[in-house]
């Protein structure tokens, strides 16, 4: 299932897939895997992506 | 003269293992020998690393009962036959990670591996070139070991080319995003 929660997220706050990727030490393909729904993100890549988002794992990751 | 090929290729390992130190630290960004991938990444090469594995075994098993009945003489040197797995299991490895995007690591510098991909290949290439033009690649109605090189040169090739289509649909993927 596709995270749209992510994508808007992200790009509410101008961010490319690539920055948010090097913002969390990841490559683009995985934050593009996460966005599709096609990867699981472990729970210390989600928190990572929260933080840089300014986000809680609810607002992103809870369905 | 068995015994002098053996030590030649002893010698050329360790070169070759000291060669890849020195390229791997030179295409890294970071300057530090270990590549590194992300969880996902890290994930996928896994899976990568089983497909090469079960290639290698179904090969190897395929050709132990092609020879053990020697109703069928191929025509490779033995050689030439058991590097052939190395070969299909690197490839299997290497295209499952580029088309997952798991790859090029994240310190890797994308650029000076494909230079690098190149020369590689140009290298076997000229040394295979020169084995054909000296008549040493069939003897004797066998492939020789210089076969080995021509392998490697379309090994690289395709690696290439897929580095290549992966990098114009990923860019044409982010530009879409």
């Amino acid at each position: 299932m596709k995270n749209l929660k992510l994508k808007s997220a992200r790009a509410a706050m101008d961010l490319s897939q690539d920055d948010l990727a090097k913002a969390a030490g990841v490559s683009r393909q995985t934050i593009s895997a996460i966005e599709k729904g096609d990867y699981n993100p472990t729970i210390n890549l989600c928190i990572s992506i929260c933080k840089i988002l300014g986000k809680t794992l609810d607002d992103l990751f809870w369905e | 003269m068995f015994e002098w090929k053996s030590v030649g290729l002893a010698v050329g390992i360790m070169v070759g293992i000291i060669l890849a130190i020195i390229i791997v630290k030179a295409f890294n960004k970071d300057g530090k020998f270990k590549t590194k991938y992300d969880e996902m990444q890290l994930k996928i090469r896994g899976r990568a690393y089983m497909f090469a594995f079960w290639t290698i075994v179904i090969y190897e098993a395929l050709m132990c009962v092609l020879t053990a009945s020697e109703t069928m003489v191929l025509p490779v040197t033995n050689f030439v036959l058991h590097f052939t797995a190395v070969i299909a299991g690197v490839l299997v490895q290497v295209t499952y990670c580029i088309w997952k995007g798991a790859y090029i690591g994240l310190n890797t510098h994308a650029g000076r591996f494909s230079v690098f991909c190149i020369l590689i290949a140009l290298l076997n290439m000229a040394i295979g070139i020169i084995a054909v033009t000296q008549g040493e690649m069939f003897v004797d109605g066998k492939l020789q070991d210089p076969f080995i090189n021509l392998l490697i040169t379309g090994l690289f090739i395709v690696i290439g080319v897929e580095l290549l289509i992966k990098q114009f649909t990923d860019r044409a993927a982010a530009e879409k995003e």
